[in-house]
């Protein structure tokens, strides 16, 4: 077989990097950097996909000298430089180790005048809903390209010690202008001990409110309302769908006792066949 | 490329304590050294080569583990993808990759019998696979390992026995039996199951068990060493839902003895402790899938106000404290 080169072996433990399961992202680290087996290459090569996995899963940042957390994803990334993003709360813009996954140094980043009322208004009703529906929930509210507002959500719950993880994220593009709202709900969960196993669940839902933009706590309240609304939606029928594969997909592939409700007579089904044989000589 | 025909399992693929017998570091060595003896020979200075030897020994060992340790966290909707993209990376260990991560079982048609048959590591041989309905390579083979007369017997008895067995339990899908010899005194032996869910109303499922055993007879009884490992799928959406994909596979050792008077007692006993297992597996499956972790999800995000949740365990918490008032 031909050597893999280094760019190839970067493709693959790159992938596997991405594909870490919520809080693991630490253990699929150090198994890739050994299963690479050139630590320089690694080190020079790794950056993208840790980039990438940060901003995608949301990692949660805190800043230095503050207790707010602050959630680094691409909405909050500044042109134009290298892993500077912005805490519009604080109205900071920090650096991101990708490496250590830490803050380092941030500098004041002062929000544009314009959509900042409406932004800190969105902010507030949503740290409340986060409140009321997330236990560990952390949230952050961008102004984003073309006038819109971006949410961010992510709930991480890690318990390592039994074996489990999980991490559910929501993303919601808000249109304040045509009241249109897009959103995409993640969760991924994470059960280990004994085996490996994990829900992957996605959803893209698409909402709409007539509230207009001139009183900001209004529109953000209605969006919150919204949000709330298909959020709720969509975990009901996630609970449905777990009875319902249970009670249908699962017991059709195997079932708990045969028919006879009886375990079966192994004496009995190997004397069935040896005297089947003998029948038939 | 010949795959030689190594089917122990010499890892702990799962970092829980309660299995019954744990993580045997002895083993692997053994294995491994097993497998480096075929390899190149060393050169002249012994002692100087069993170092290097033990050195790489650790290092690879490092390596396997890694590799096993990522495979238990990787999405289990794509094994195969994953476990090829490892060997990918680490070559040399492509045997005891292949022989410790169980992967989705194949169905393959036996041309002699007309019967289906599962295709694992444990009826391979090189690009070919044997059919236990006909005892035949295919695509046909020279050297293709075979069970001795004795232990064919026996694995031509336990492919009828499971036949009924699966029969009774899974209501269609495919088995299939395998057993070497081991010697002195011994067999080895690995019973499948697979049954693929039709996809009623957009659900779909599909269940894998594979069981690998070792058998010792000791007098008049026999001891078994059981690993079981059972890959269930299931898939299912709808538009309020969107995609869910809930997979994985979990996997359990055991032990027993078993009394033993005569060869097909290895069937009876191979059989009880297998329908045994499976059952159990199934009700490990059930909670950990369907229960777990959907408790986990609604740990995330809850659907009720925790606000509200909050009030009114405040609300009780006061009134009873009220009414242990009144009682003293």
């Amino acid at each position: 077989m031909e050597a893999l080169s280094t760019e190839d072996k970067l493709k693959i433990v790159s992938k596997f990097l991405l594909d870490s399961p919520p809080g693991e992202f630490n253990d699929v680290f150090n198994d890739v950097q050994v299963l690479m087996a050139d630590d320089a290459a690694f080190q020079d090569g790794i950056l993208g996909a840790l980039r990438e996995y940060n901003t995608e899963q949301f990692t949660i940042a805190k800043l230095p000298l503050s207790e707010s957390e602050v959630i680094v994803s691409k909405f909050g990334q500044i042109k134009d430089k290298d892993d500077s993003y912005i805490d519009p709360k604080s109205h900071q813009a920090f650096s991101f180790d990708h490496i250590r996954q830490i803050a380092t140094v941030a500098e004041p980043y002062p929000p544009d005048e314009n959509t900042e009322p409406l932004r800190s208004a969105v902010e507030a009703a949503i740290e409340v809903y986060v409140k009321d529906h997330y236990p560990d929930g952390v949230s952050t509210v961008y102004s984003t390209e073309d006038d819109t507002i971006t949410i961010v959500i992510v709930d991480n719950k890690y318990n390592s010690s039994n074996f489990w993880n999980g991490r559910w994220r929501s993303t919601w593009v808000v249109k304040p202008e045509s009241g249109e709202l897009k959103g995409s709900l993640k969760v991924n969960v994470h059960y280990y001990e004994d085996g490996n196993v994990q829900l992957n669940s996605d959803k893209e839902v698409e909402v709409s409110t007539s509230t207009t933009v001139e009183n900001p706590s209004a529109a953000a309240a209605a969006y919150v309302r919204l949000i709330g609304k298909a959020e709720n939606e969509c975990q009901t029928a996630l609970n449905e769908s777990y009875i319902e594969l249970s009670e249908n997909t699962f017991k059709s592939l195997r079932r708990a006792l045969p028919l006879t409700r009886k375990k079966l007579d192994w004496d009995k089904i190997l004397n069935y066949k040896i005297g089947q044989e003998l029948a038939n000589k | 490329m010949a795959q030689s025909f190594v089917n122990q399992r010499s890892y702990e693929i799962t970092p829980t304590t309660n299995t019954i017998f744990p993580y045997n570091q002895s083993s692997y060595t053994q294995t491994y050294k097993f497998l480096s003896k075929t390899g190149h020979h060393s050169p002249s200075n012994p002692f100087a080569s069993y170092f290097r030897k033990l050195l790489s020994e650790l290092k690879m060992g490092d390596q396997i583990e890694c590799a096993l340790d990522l495979m238990r966290r990787l999405p289990p909707q794509n094994t195969e993808e994953n476990l090829l993209n490892i060997i990918t990376l680490i070559p040399d260990h492509h045997e005891d990759l292949l022989n410790n991560v169980d992967q989705p079982l194949k169905i393959k048609k036996c041309k002699t019998k007309n019967r289906d048959y599962l295709l694992s590591p444990f009826n391979m041989y090189g690009d070919s696979y044997r059919s236990p309905w006909s005892n035949e390579y295919d695509p046909p083979i020279s050297g293709g390992i075979l069970p001795s007369v004795k232990t064919r017997k026996l694995e031509i008895s336990a492919n009828d026995a499971f036949d009924t067995y699966r029969e009774m339990y899974y209501e269609g899908g495919v088995s299939s039996a395998y057993f070497w010899d081991e010697p002195p005194d011994g067999f080895s032996g690995a019973v499948l199951f697979k049954k693929v869910g039709e996809g009623v109303r957009k659900m779909k499922g599909a269940w894998d068990s594979i069981h690998v055993f070792k058998a010792n007879e000791r007098g008049r009884g026999a001891h078994y060493k059981l690993t079981s490992t059972v890959m269930l799928y299931t898939i299912t959406s709808k538009p309020e839902l969107g995609n869910m994909n809930l997979s994985g596979s979990m996997t359990r050792q055991f032990e027993a003895d078993y009394p033993y008077d005569e060869p097909s007692s290895h069937i009876a006993n191979i059989g009880r402790m297998v329908e045994d297992i499976e059952l159990k597996m199934r009700n490990l499956l059930q909670d950990v899938y369907f229960g777990k972790t959907k408790d986990i999800v609604n740990g995330l995000r809850s659907v009720k106000s925790l606000v509200e949740t909050q009030r009114q365990a405040d609300i009780q918490k006061e009134l009873l404290g009220k009414l242990m008032e009144r009682k003293s």
